[in-house]
């Protein structure tokens, strides 16, 4: 592919060098595409990611227009259906919609005598027209809080993946260009990092310091950035810095980093950015999992969700209380399985062996 | 042979040192000690707090706790833990290594077989009908929430349907009612030794039966090593342990959700990877000649393509595994399952920092006897290493 | 190649049957060699009861109850000491013996030990001031040893001499003498004054204890301090302490030791456990008290009585009046077993099918679970108040909140009984600092700011109470109905008397995954204070990280600016925290828990006499007042309490269910509970 796209060059010599680089890349991008469209699990994987993409964008519009924040926002919101029943004493409720029984008034209340009346609001209330997924145990639009996550969710992972990505690849590069010393540091130090449990480790972490969605995609890209990632996109840089066209360059005068950054970072990218979709996966489930663990802090986010209505003994509700627990668990996995659905076709087409047998 | 294990104990041991290091010096970086702990407690003052203090080796400079911590672990002595204090650590890992590795073992083995043959499988299914629904049940168990999925399990299989209990290793009203004389551990530490027994034999049966000259020979003598195994168990444990053995059941019928469910976490990925090897494998020339020269299917694919493709798969063992440690801790907090995992987050939510660094090492020797195993096992599937080392 | 292959399968799957059969084999006997002693006697016990309507009980019964940790220690010196959780407390409390104890539900000071009511120090010409106290002949420990002073003697001896810490200082009140500064070890001056407590404990009989005390003892120190210190028995511990003296670490040593086989007074025995599983106390049906008919009166009035041991006392009045609770205690259980969950979902599950009892949860029932109880005919479930508070701190030490009117309209603000209705009955609002369902000590006419107020008339209070002090706004705010509930409030610019810009302000809070009731009051006091103009953001931190700056000392103590935590209150039978959480002394910065730094030399002055008040009316009548001053003075607004839920197996017969932190502060009455047959 790369001695490929060399091969061309020529014809465009005429004009400036980005010009032709991005006249390449949408050259690619779109035989890729063709590919691509081809594989019918990758283009659900894209069509999720896009699903829940519209979601995020459509979650702060609604809050604006027709969504009322007292009511949906996702953190203070809040609403309840209201009825107001009349208390009587134990054992004597003839008409559950309107008396509550003296024991069931008192937990709410302490103070409550027969024959007064108390206002009950029912949280979680099941889904209806007006919150599609219902509430929470604090009255808050369970949709709204899921259409909010999904952009902590997004940044997270793009900024993690960004890290690791970015790190990677010119870890990558720059051990295999140089290779010695500089290569051995960083590959011993990727062996080190693959070796420890990544979980429990950020699980220490996260317990010791305070977490914010930010710090986590920082660490997960770093940790990501030196660790495995870096000895694949090192073997990839590898196998390119010895191919004829870098001898031509270096011939030719060129620097060593002009080396790196003109001619081998820009073969390693296809891949990088393939690892891009797969670090998203990681760190989309790893958010959940510490938040599940209740070790981050922050207001809300699919994990919080789950986490919440665990502490508050929804765990194990099953069907009845499917609100509280399915829509979030299903998007972390639907979207991080998505990522990884789309990275998988994007192999196919990166590793053309696997292409067509 | 040995030269290369040597070599890689070597390394791992430097890479441990190396490891231990940062996660104390992590670890002391931490905002506020144990002391802290008693800040909220009107009843402690200063000077008792104190005291305290020093009697937990807090005091001094850092490199000087750090040179005492260092030289203690290595004598084996990983300090006191601060929130089960004055237990050993030692003491608290030995009492719940057993349970986390009879979890871990398990579902090691299963995952890594269920992956290995279904991926397989799938390989050689590629293009036909019914892949694009294996493949996305192989994603799905990749890539599902775990902590989530485990919990869904949990209702379905222990509350809904009520087949298997949730929330203890074993059934209290068993153990409480017999005059036993052991306790829980004795009987993990039995049934840990029995599986990894069993499992030396079966491999070496394997490796032996595999060199056999006839074929059907090699096959009766693996599966008759197989029984052979099985029976010797039952009436090792029958002649040894009897009155361990309605215990061991006991343990047995509580690990068997929790490993189940951790065995998903492995198991889609080894799925993957073994049918993405596979693919690779039945490009290469040697097995269009295998299938040129009407060897059936079945052979080609078990003995040619298979055994070729268990390399990569090997390597990504190590990934695997990793999953498989992080899924581990997240099963013992689901399942109530009281193991390191558990401990690890407990005490690192609790700032114990000894217990946190202990639960963590271990964790980490873990892994690090995994993937040196793993190494091995690559040096035998793998002629170059085998012949070269 | 198939056949053989098939046949081995099948010889392996026999094999496997067999290994199962003999297991089941093996199952069968083991099972049924269950019932076992010490059911006899509880049969005598029930013969004082005369106003039992209760069902016929089971005999020797198992009462099964749910824990949620595994106990860190079943040695009584180390959960005293360093472990003091209270997973240990429930399996190891009830144990030993003391001078005095408390009567639930009323929480009344009784004898225990004692043979009467507490008896009056009295000085001596050396200014130290001393009280014996007699103690009951025939109090025996489960190995048939009697319970002598010399048992008390030993334990101070080993609290002193080893320096033991945790809660055992606290629980002997011992002397300090006074620190000089060593100039040689740092330039600091450590210097500290000596601090009054007991300075010595002696045996004058086998059945006379006297106790000598620097200075004159209050009830904290005397009757609720040594009164309530633990006899640990000398003959089980005695070889255990001798050997540990010889080691480098005494203390730790003795921690180290197990207490499995350790003689009992009380009504259980521990009898060990399974680590990870299970943990096992059996009755102790020779302890002194077992079958003791324990009656309350209207009047206030409290009778023990039992007819075996030959006594009947009556204490606080004649006993004559009407009777509010009678009960008479058991054991009637035969042992008591304690069985670790992991969670309360599965505790829950474990409830319902019978497997347990009851679950003990110091924090009460998760919310979730609520309906799930309610909607089952075979459990109960009772709410009770807690004993403690949740409250937002003001850092006193810094503009603005150094100013009263300030941390007032803040605390005007505060819808409480809204925060009620929003987590529909997780919380009970409190305006005192003693909980309201501690009617003895609490002063019902403690100030209660704002309550009941709307919106706008809190609005208008507040804004009132904070031009009166002097704040100025560049743009004032205003009352917005449509948006009274979310920020940003339509004040800016504003500044405090001297003209200075109020700064940013953060409110340090649990996040809501610790607690989302705490997480939610601070989400929501941001709104309120929004509204005034005031800056203040809720920081969602982790606990360990919120204890750590507001306990921080010296200047560091500056660095925060509000916080919300709780406090848990310890002894309901005599409040004396707003000692330590008001006195000047107290003050964190040097060391104290004075978080907010308040200082006021009115309530120095009555902190210093609750602490040295000899009888329990003038310590309330101080109570009362320090109560009101603070609370109006605001250095805490107290926002609300937790209730406890708790559930149990409709099978159980409790003698009561109404008291303050509900069963689990009693360890689920695992000597007065019997079980219906």
């Amino acid at each position: 592919m790369t001695t490929d796209l060399h091969q061309s060059t020529e014809e465009m010599l005429a004009e400036s060098l980005w010009k032709v680089r991005l006249k390449l890349a949408w050259r690619s991008f779109r035989k890729g595409w063709a590919s691509f469209v081809e594989n019918r699990i990758g283009l659900l994987g894209l069509g999720i990611i896009a699903l829940y993409g519209l979601m995020a964008l459509a979650h702060p519009i609604l809050l604006d227009t027709v969504w009322d924040p007292r009511v949906y926002d996702p953190i203070i919101g809040y609403d309840a259906p209201a009825t107001i029943k009349t208390i009587v004493p134990d054992g004597q409720v003839t008409d559950p919609e309107t008396q509550v029984s003296l024991l069931e008034a008192r937990l709410i209340n302490p103070i409550l005598k027969v024959g007064e009346t108390l206002e009950i609001r029912e949280q979680p209330a099941s889904p209806s027209r007006k919150h599609l997924l219902g509430t929470d145990p604090l009255g808050r639009d369970v949709l709204s809080q899921l259409m909010f996550s999904t952009r902590a969710a997004f940044l997270l992972g793009v900024v993690a993946s960004l890290v690791t990505v970015f790190i990677a690849t010119t870890v990558g590069s720059v051990s295999a260009f140089f290779g010695g010393l500089i290569d051995t540091f960083f590959m011993r130090l990727a062996d080190l990092i693959l070796l420890v449990p990544f979980l429990p480790l950020l699980i220490v972490l996260s317990a010791l310091f305070q977490f914010g969605l930010l710090h986590l995609a920082l660490m997960i890209g770093i940790l990501g950035g030196f660790g495995g990632t870096a000895i694949i996109l090192k073997s990839q840089a590898l196998s390119i810095s010895v191919k004829p066209f870098i001898d031509a360059a270096r011939i030719a005068g060129g620097g060593k980093m002009h080396l790196i950054f003109r001619h081998i970072i820009p073969n390693v990218l296809p891949l990088s950015f393939l690892y891009m979709m797969f670090s998203v996966t990681d760190a989309i489930s790893i958010e959940a999992t510490l938040s599940f663990l209740g070790l981050l802090n922050i207001d809300m986010s699919w994990g919080i969700m789950i986490y919440q209505a665990s502490v508050q003994g929804y765990l194990l509700s099953g069907t009845k209380y499917w609100w509280l627990l399915m829509p979030a668990g299903l998007s972390v996995t639907l979207l991080a399985g998505s990522f990884f659905l789309v990275g998988r076709a994007m192999d196919e087409i990166i590793n053309p062996r696997l292409r067509k047998r | 042979m040995l030269k290369f294990i040597g070599k890689r104990t070597v390394q791992n041991i430097l890479v441990f040192i190396v490891f231990l290091t940062a996660t104390f010096f992590l670890l002391q970086a931490q905002p506020g000690d144990i002391t802290d702990q008693f800040l909220s407690n009107p009843k402690i003052t200063p000077e008792v707090r104190q005291q305290f203090a020093e009697r937990l080796g807090l005091t001094g400079t850092l490199w000087e706790q750090y040179v005492r911590y260092m030289k203690n672990f290595f004598t084996g002595n990983l300090g006191v833990s601060f929130s089960e204090y004055p237990k050993e650590v030692m003491d608290i890992i030995a009492e719940r290594l057993p349970r986390t590795l009879a979890l871990f073992l398990f579902a090691t083995f299963l995952a890594f077989i269920v992956g290995f043959k279904s991926g397989k499988l799938l390989a050689w299914r590629r293009g036909k009908r019914g892949e694009h629904v294996i493949t996305l049940t192989g994603v799905f168990f990749q890539t599902v929430f775990y902590p989530w999925f485990a919990v869904v399990m949990i209702w379905i299989f222990a509350f809904f349907l009520g087949w298997f209990p949730a929330g203890k290793f074993l059934t209290v009203d068993k153990w409480l009612t017999a005059e036993r004389t052991f306790d829980a551990n004795a009987v993990f530490d039995r049934m840990l030794l029995t599986v990894l027994a069993v499992a030396v034999l079966i491999i070496a049966a394997e490796i032996i039966g595999r060199r056999m000259n006839s074929r059907v020979a090699g096959r009766r003598f693996i599966w008759g090593t197989r029984v052979l195994t099985l029976i010797a168990l039952v009436v090792w444990w029958e002649a040894v342990w009897p009155e361990m053995i309605p215990f061991a059941l006991d343990i047995a019928y509580h690990l068997v959700l929790p490993t189940v469910t951790l065995s998903f976490v492995g198991f889609g990925g080894w799925m993957l990877l073994t049918r993405a090897s596979m693919l690779e494998t039945l490009r290469e020339d040697y097995i269009l000649t295998a299938r040129a020269k009407g060897l059936p299917d079945k052979v080609v694919r078990d003995r040619h393509a298979a055994r070729n493709a268990l390399l990569p798969v090997t390597t990504s063992l190590v990934i695997g595994l990793a999953f498989l440690i992080g899924g581990g801790v997240v099963t013992e907090t689901v399942f109530s399952w009281p193991g390191m995992g558990q401990t690890l987050l407990s005490a690192a939510s609790q700032q114990d920092i000894p217990l946190t660094i202990g639960a963590f090492a271990f964790i980490a020797v873990l892994a690090l006897i995994a993937h040196l195993v793993v190494d091995i096992m690559y040096m035998y599937l793998d002629p170059r290493i085998r012949v070269g080392g | 190649m198939t056949q053989p292959r098939k046949l081995w399968t099948w010889l392996a799957v026999i094999a496997v049957f067999a290994l199962i059969a003999a297991a089941c084999g093996q199952g069968t006997p083991t099972e049924t060699t269950t019932s076992t002693t010490a059911a006899q006697s509880s049969t005598t016990t029930t013969e004082g009861s005369t106003a039992t309507t209760a069902p016929p009980a089971a005999q020797g019964f198992t009462y099964k109850m749910g824990i949620f940790n595994d106990l860190t220690t079943d040695n009584y010196w180390a959960y005293i000491g360093p472990e003091s959780e209270v997973w240990n407390g429930y399996v190891l409390g009830s144990q030993h013996p003391a001078l005095f104890t408390l009567a639930y539900p009323n929480i009344i000071h009784v004898p225990d030990l004692a043979t009467g009511a507490a008896n009056t120090p009295e000085e001596q010409a050396d200014g130290t001031w001393t009280v014996t106290q007699e103690i009951r002949k025939g109090y025996m420990w489960s190995d048939g040893t009697e319970v002598t002073a010399n048992d008390l003697v030993f334990t101070y001896n080993v609290v002193k001499d080893f320096g033991l810490g945790g809660n055992w200082p606290s629980t002997f009140n011992l002397y300090v003498p006074e620190t000089p500064d060593d100039p040689a070890t740092t330039d600091v001056d450590e210097s500290a004054p000596a601090r009054d407590g007991v300075t010595n404990i002696e045996a004058v009989d086998d059945y006379t204890v006297k106790v000598t005390f620097s200075a004159q003892p209050g009830i904290s120190m005397w009757q609720n301090g040594i009164g309530f210190a633990p006899f640990m028995p000398e003959q089980f511990w005695g070889p255990i302490v001798d050997e540990a003296k010889n080691s480098d670490d005494p203390a730790a040593a003795l921690y180290a030791a197990s207490g499995e086989g350790e003689p009992s007074a009380g009504g259980l025995i521990y009898a060990g456990r399974e680590p990870g599983a299970f943990a096992k106390n059996v009755a102790n049906q020779d302890a002194y008290y077992a079958g003791t008919t324990y009656t309350f009166y209207a009047d206030g009035s409290f009778r023990q009585a039992n007819a075996d041991k030959g006594f009947d006392e009556v204490y606080y009045g004649d006993g004559t009046g009407d009777v509010t609770l009678e009960y008479t205690d058991g054991p009637y259980a035969k042992d008591v077993l304690y069985s670790i969950y992991g969670d309360q979902n599965a505790a829950l599950l474990a409830l319902k099918s019978g497997e347990i009892d009851f679950m003990l949860t110091p924090l009460g029932l998760q919310s979730g679970l609520k309906q799930e109880v309610l909607d089952s005919p075979d459990l109960s479930l009772i709410a009770n108040g807690s004993n403690g508070f949740r409250y937002l701190a003001f850092n006193m030490r810094k503009s603005p909140m150094n100013i009263r009117e300030f941390r007032r309209a803040v605390g005007c603000m505060i819808d409480k009984e809204f925060l009620q209705q929003l987590l529909q009955g997780a919380i009970i609002p409190a305006y005192s600092l003693v909980p309201a369902a501690n009617t003895f000590w609490a002063n019902p006419n403690t100030e209660q700011l704002c309550k009941g107020l709307s919106g706008q008339e809190r609005f208008d209070t507040a804004m009132g109470m904070l031009k009166d002090a002097g704040f100025t706004w560049d743009v004032e705010p205003q009352y917005d109905a449509d948006f009274a509930s979310l920020v940003p409030g339509t004040g800016t610019g504003m500044k405090d008397p001297d003209g200075n810009p109020v700064p940013e302000m953060e409110i340090l809070a649990p996040g809501a995954g610790y607690d989302p009731l705490r997480s939610t009051a601070s989400i929501w006091i941001e709104q309120w204070a929004g509204q005034l103009g005031i800056p203040a953001k809720a920081v969602p931190t982790s606990f360990s990280v919120i204890v750590d700056k507001v306990f921080a000392e010296g200047e560091a103590a500056k660095d925060w600016d509000w916080y919300i935590l709780g406090w848990g209150l310890g002894d309901p039978s005599f409040p004396d925290f707003h000692e330590a959480f008001f006195a000047s002394w107290q003050d964190s910065a040097e060391g104290g828990f004075n978080t907010p730094g308040y200082s006021d030399p009115q309530v120095d002055e009555w902190a210093q006499d609750l602490l040295a008040a000899t009888d329990v009316n003038t310590a309330r009548d101080i109570v009362h007042k320090l109560d009101a001053k603070i609370v109006e003075d605001a250095p805490y607004v107290v926002l609300f309490q937790t209730p406890v839920l708790e559930a149990y197996r409709n099978t159980l017969i409790f003698p009561f269910t109404d008291t303050l932190d509900g069963l689990q502060n009693l360890s689920g009455l695992p000597t007065s509970v019997q079980m219906q047959q």
